[in-house]
C-alpha cells in the first residue's frame, strides 16, 4: 500500500515539478539595413516555446526543452529564418537578420510595352469594368483599348491599331490561348467589334509590344484576356437593349459554376427610326450563345468556354462611281471552344494546359458571285511555371497551331471555279526565366523556337527585359525583341513561298504612381522586316519593311477630384512602310501622327448616376488619289468625336444605360475609295468612306437576379 | 492508510484539473493576450501565440482561428492600404488552416466573409462584384449552419445598412437584425472552450447608430 501511495505521490509531484532545467532564449532581430524587426514570431519547431519581438526587435523567453532544437523566426514579407540550437547548453544571445522576401512583397513587375488589368496584378492601370465604363467604347473591348496610348483611331475599322501596326497584329488570347478572328463579321468600312463581352474577363494584359515569349504569332500586339474563376452567387440577368435582348444565368455548385447567356440582336427597329447611310435588305441580325464551365479544387483548376454565333446582313452595295447598287448577303457562322487546366505539383512546379478550336465560315454572295471562306484552328498548349528558388520563376511550354483556310468561289463555268485551301502546322516552344535580381530588379530573358510546316523553316525569337524601381521616383524598365507572324490568309492561300513577316520592337519606359495617380511615358521603336510584298509580274515575296517610332503618354488619376476618375492618352506615331503594292515607302492610310483620348468619369451618388465623357482626336490620315501624281500624298481632315454615356441605377438590381456618340454631330471622313478603273473621261471615280450614322445611339436595360437580395451590381458602378 | 490513498487520489485528479494542460494553458495565454490587446503590434503577438499553437495542434481550429482573427483586426487596423493585402492573405493562410481542420464551421465561414469584405475596400470599383458575392455566400453558408449565431446576425446587419445607406432606403431591415443580434449575443453559448465571443462591442455601436 504504501508503495501506491509513493507511486502517486510521485505522479504527482512530477505534475507539479517544473520541467527540470529552462534556458533563458534573448536577442533581436533585424533587418538587413540593421532596423528592427518589430512583432516577428520566435519560437521553437513544434512547440508552445516562443514569443514575439517587441518595438526594439528584442525577445526573450524560457524554455524547457532539451538537445537540438529548431529555432524558427517568422514575419510576414520576410523569409523565415531557421537556426538549429543545441539546449544541452546555454544559449548565447542571437542576433539573427532577415532577409526579405522579394517576392512577397512586391517584386518588379516589368510594364514596359504592357498595360495590365484586373484584381491582383500590381502593374494594373485599366480595370476590366473601366471598359464597360468608357463613354464611347459601348461596352467593347476595342473601343476601350482605342483610348489608350499607343493606339491610333480608324474609325472606319473598330479593331485595335497598335504602333504602326495594322489590325492585324493584334492578336487576341483567351486564358492563353489562341483565338482565330476575333471580330465580329463585318461590311467592308463598317466598323466592327470584339465577338466577346468584357464582363466575362476578371483581368486583361494589352500589350502595345515587348510581350512574352509565350505568345507567339503576333506582330505588334497581344491582348491577353484570362476568364473569370468559379462564381459563388448563383444568378439571373436579363437585358432589354435598342439593338436587342439577352438573357444569362449563373448557375452555383460546390467547386464548380456555370455560367450560360443566349443573345439576339437585331439593328432593324433601330435603324428603322434613325436613318442609315447604307441601304440595307435585311438589318444585321445575329444570334449568339455563350457558356462558361469552371471547375476549382484546392489548386486544381479547369476552366472551358464556348462561343457560337450566326449573324446575317443584306445591303445593297454602291458601286464607286456607277447608278448600280448591287445586293450583297453576308452571312457568318463562328464557333469558339477552349479548355483550360492547371494544377500545382509541388510548391516549386505548376502546370497549365489547354486546346482552343475556332471555326469561322463566311458566305457572301454579291449578285451573281458566291464566296465561300472558311478558317479553323486548333492551338494546343502545355506549360509549367517552375521557381527553383525564390527570386527565380522558369515558364516554359510547347505549343501546336494547326490553321486550315478554304476559299471557294464557283465561277461561270467549271474551268472558272476557284477552289482554294491551305492547311499549315506551327510547332512552338519556349522557355523564359524571370529573376529578381533584387528587390528593386526585375530581369525576364527567354526565346521562342518555332518550326512552320507550310515554308519547312525553323525560326527562333529572343525576347528581353527588364524593370528597375527607382523607390519613391517611379520606376524604369525596357524590353527588346523579336516578333514573328504568318502573313494573311488571302497571301497565303497562293500557296507561293512566303516567309512569315517580322519586327523587332525597343521599347524604354517610365512609370510612377502617387496616391493612385499615375504617370507613365514610353518611347519605342520597332523595325519591320520580310513584309509581304507584290514583286515583278505580281509575285509575292518578303521584299517589304517598314519602321515605326514615337512617344506614348498616359496620365490616369481617380484621386484629385472627388468622385471623378479621368485619363489622358497622347501617342505620337512616325511610321512609314513599303508593302504590298506600294511603289515606295509611305505613311500607311491607317496611320496618323497624334492621337489624343480623353475619358472622363463622374459619379453623383445624389442621382446615383455616372455620367461618363469621352473626347477622342486623330490627327489627319493619307490616302492615295490615283487622279493625281505621287502615292499616298493626299490627307483626309482631322477626326474629333465626343462621346458620353450615362448610368443610373435606378433600383438594388436594375441599371439604365444610355450612350451616344459624336455629340456635336461632327462630320468625320476617315478617308477616300476610288474606282478600281478610270471612267470615260480618264478620272477615277471616288466616294468619300464615312460612319454608315454620324451618331450611335444605345440604350438599355439591365436586370439582375438572384437569390440573395443584398447581392447587386452596386459595386460596379 | 485506506484514508490517505483514497485522499492522495483525489488529490491527483484534482491537480490534474486544475493543473491544466498545455493546450489550455498555451490557450489561455493567448486569450488573456487578446483580451488586452489595443495597439496593432499587440494584436501581431497575439496572432503570433495563436500561431504557435496551431503549429503544435494540426487537429485543431480554434487556434488557427484566432491566428486568422487577430491578423484580420491587426490589418483592419493599419493605415497602408497597400500592405492590406498582404495582411489578409496572411489571415487567409492561418483561416485556410483552420477550414482544413474543420470545413463546415460557422465561426470559420463568418471571419471568413469579414475578410472578404476587407478585401472590397482595397479597390471597391473593381472588386465589389467578386468580393461582396462572395461575402455573401460565406455568410449565407454560415446563417445555414448557425442561424442563431450572433456573429454571422451581425455581419449580415452591416452588410444589409451598406446597401440601404446606398439606396438612400430606410435601414430598418438592417437595424431589426441589428436588435436582433444583440439579442443573439446574450443568449448565444456554446460548449466548446474558447469559442469566439467577439463582436458584441461592435454591434452595440452599430445599434447605438441605429437609434
Amino acid at each position: 500500500m504504501n508503495q501506491i501511495a509513493c507511486l502517486l505521490l510521485l505522479l504527482q509531484v512530477g505534475l507539479f515539478a517544473p520541467a527540470a532545467a529552462q534556458h533563458k532564449i534573448e536577442g533581436i532581430i533585424t533587418d538587413k539595413e540593421g532596423s528592427p524587426v518589430i512583432g516577428a514570431s520566435v519560437y521553437f519547431y513544434e512547440s508552445y516555446d516562443g514569443t514575439s519581438t517587441d518595438t526594439l526587435g528584442l525577445f526573450s523567453f524560457e524554455t524547457g526543452l532539451k538537445g537540438e532544437q529548431i529555432l524558427i523566426v517568422s514575419f510576414m514579407g520576410y523569409n523565415e529564418s531557421r537556426l538549429p540550437l543545441n539546449l544541452d547548453q546555454t544559449p548565447e544571445y542571437l542576433s539573427i537578420t532577415l532577409r526579405e522576401d522579394i517576392l512577397q512583397m512586391n517584386p518588379v513587375v516589368i510594364s514596359a510595352g504592357n498595360f495590365d488589368a484586373g484584381a491582383g496584378s500590381k502593374g494594373e492601370v485599366l480595370k476590366p469594368l473601366d471598359i464597360v465604363t468608357t463613354a464611347g467604347a459601348t461596352a467593347d473591348i476595342a473601343g476601350a483599348l482605342n483610348t489608350l496610348p499607343g493606339t491610333t483611331t480608324v474609325g472606319e475599322e473598330g479593331r485595335v491599331f497598335v504602333r504602326g501596326g495594322d489590325g492585324e497584329e493584334t492578336r487576341t488570347f483567351i486564358d492563353g490561348m489562341a483565338v482565330l478572328d476575333s471580330y465580329a463579321t463585318s461590311l467592308p468600312n463598317v466598323a466592327t467589334r470584339s465577338r466577346f463581352s468584357p464582363m466575362m474577363f476578371s483581368g486583361m494584359s494589352f500589350s502595345t509590344g515587348g510581350y512574352s515569349a509565350e505568345y507567339g504569332q503576333a506582330l505588334s500586339s497581344a491582348l491577353i484576356l484570362n476568364t473569370k474563376d468559379v462564381a459563388t452567387t448563383e444568378r439571373t440577368d436579363v437585358s432589354l437593349m435598342t439593338v436587342g435582348t439577352d438573357i444569362a444565368h449563373t448557375q452555383v455548385w460546390e467547386n464548380a459554376s456555370l455560367a450560360a447567356k443566349v443573345q439576339y440582336t437585331n439593328l432593324a427597329p433601330y435603324f428603322a427610326v434613325l436613318n442609315q447611310r447604307l441601304d440595307w435588305n435585311h438589318s444585321p441580325e445575329s444570334i449568339e450563345a455563350n457558356a462558361a464551365y469552371r471547375y476549382s479544387k484546392d489548386d486544381f483548376v479547369l476552366k472551358t468556354y464556348l462561343n457560337g454565333n450566326h449573324s446575317y446582313m443584306d445591303v445593297n452595295h454602291q458601286v464607286i462611281g456607277e447608278d448600280t447598287k448591287l445586293p450583297t448577303q453576308v452571312r457568318n457562322n463562328y464557333l469558339y471552344m477552349n479548355a483550360f487546366v492547371s494544377d500545382k505539383l509541388s510548391d516549386k512546379l505548376y502546370y497549365r494546359g489547354g486546346v482552343s478550336y475556332t471555326n469561322s465560315g463566311t458566305l457572301i454572295n454579291q449578285s451573281e458571285t458566291r464566296i465561300d471562306e472558311n478558317l479553323s484552328g486548333l492551338h494546343l498548349k502545355g506549360a509549367v511555371y517552375y521557381d527553383p528558388f525564390n527570386t527565380l520563376t522558369i515558364n516554359a511550354g510547347s505549343e501546336v497551331f494547326i490553321n486550315e483556310i478554304a476559299f471557294q468561289r464557283p465561277g461561270e463555268s467549271p474551268a472558272e471555279n476557284l477552289d482554294l485551301g491551305n492547311r499549315s502546322v506551327l510547332h512552338a516552344t519556349f522557355a523564359e526565366g524571370s529573376w529578381s535580381a533584387h528587390r528593386n530588379i526585375t530581369i525576364r530573358s527567354g526565346g521562342r523556337l518555332e518550326y512552320n510546316s507550310r515554308i519547312g523553316q525553323w525560326s527562333f525569337d529572343p525576347r528581353v527585359s527588364a524593370g528597375f524601381r527607382l523607390g519613391e521616383m517611379g520606376q524604369v524598365s525596357a524590353a527588346w525583341g523579336i516578333f514573328r507572324q504568318r502573313p494573311r490568309t488571302e497571301f497565303i492561300l497562293r500557296n507561293e513561298h512566303i516567309e512569315q513577316e517580322k519586327a523587332e520592337h525597343l521599347i524604354l519606359s517610365y512609370q510612377v504612381t502617387k496616391q493612385e495617380r499615375t504617370l507613365r511615358v514610353e518611347t519605342y521603336r520597332k523595325k519591320y522586316s520580310d513584309l509581304v510584298k507584290a514583286g515583278p509580274e505580281g509575285m509575292l515575296g518578303n521584299t517589304g519593311d517598314g519602321y515605326a517610332r514615337g512617344i506614348d503618354v498616359f496620365w490616369r488619376d481617380p484621386k484629385t477630384f472627388k468622385n471623378v476618375d479621368y485619363w489622358i492618352s497622347y501617342s505620337y506615331l512616325d511610321t512609314e512602310r513599303n508593302y504590298l503594292d506600294y511603289p515606295q515607302a509611305s505613311t500607311p492610310s491607317f496611320a496618323s501622327a497624334h492621337n489624343l483620348s480623353v475619358v472622363y468619369k463622374h459619379w453623383f451618388s445624389a442621382l446615383r448616376s455616372q455620367i461618363g465623357l469621352t473626347y477622342t482626336f486623330g490627327s489627319p490620315r493619307r490616302y492615295n488619289d490615283p487622279n493625281l501624281p505621287g502615292f499616298n500624298s493626299e490627307k483626309t481632315n482631322a477626326y474629333h468625336n465626343l462621346s458620353m454615356n450615362v448610368s443610373y441605377l435606378m433600383k438594388s438590381n436594375v441599371i439604365v444605360y444610355f450612350s451616344m456618340t459624336n455629340l456635336t454631330g461632327r462630320k468625320n471622313i476617315f478617308g477616300y475609295e476610288y474606282a478600281d478603273a478610270p471612267d470615260q473621261n480618264g478620272v477615277y471615280a471616288s466616294h468619300a468612306i464615312v460612319p454608315p450614322a454620324d451618331r450611335f445611339l444605345f440604350l438599355g436595360v439591365f436586370i439582375t437576379l438572384s437569390k440573395e437580395n443584398m447581392l447587386n451590381q452596386l459595386p460596379n458602378l | 492508510m485506506k484514508k490517505t490513498i483514497i485522499l492522495l487520489i483525489g488529490m491527483v485528479a484534482v491537480t490534474t484539473l486544475f493543473a491544466a494542460d498545455p493546450y489550455t494553458e498555451a490557450m489561455q495565454t493567448g486569450m488573456d493576450q487578446l483580451s488586452e490587446a489595443q495597439r496593432p503590434e499587440d494584436f501581431l503577438k497575439v496572432s503570433n501565440t495563436f500561431a504557435r499553437i496551431a503549429a503544435v495542434e494540426q487537429d485543431k481550429w480554434l487556434p488557427a482561428y484566432y491566428a486568422a482573427y487577430s491578423t484580420t483586426v491587426y490589418a483592419a487596423m493599419n493605415q497602408d492600404p497597400k500592405m492590406l493585402d498582404s495582411y489578409l492573405d496572411k489571415a487567409q493562410e492561418y483561416l485556410d488552416k483552420a477550414s482544413s481542420v474543420e470545413e463546415n464551421n460557422a465561426e470559420i465561414l463568418t471571419l471568413q466573409s469579414f475578410i472578404y469584405m476587407m478585401r472590397i475596400s482595397v479597390d471597391p470599383q473593381s472588386r465589389g462584384q467578386e468580393y461582396s458575392g462572395k461575402s455573401g455566400a460565406a455568410l449565407a453558408k454560415a446563417r445555414k449552419l448557425d442561424p442563431e449565431n450572433p456573429r454571422v446576425m451581425y455581419l449580415s446587419a452591416q452588410l444589409s445598412y451598406g446597401t440601404a445607406q446606398f439606396f438612400g432606403q430606410n435601414p430598418t431591415e438592417a437595424c431589426g437584425m441589428i436588435d436582433q443580434a444583440v439579442e443573439l449575443f446574450d443568449s448565444y453559448s456554446s460548449d466548446i472552450p474558447f469559442y469566439p465571443s467577439w463582436g458584441k462591442k461592435m454591434a452595440l455601436e452599430f445599434q447605438e447608430r441605429c437609434k
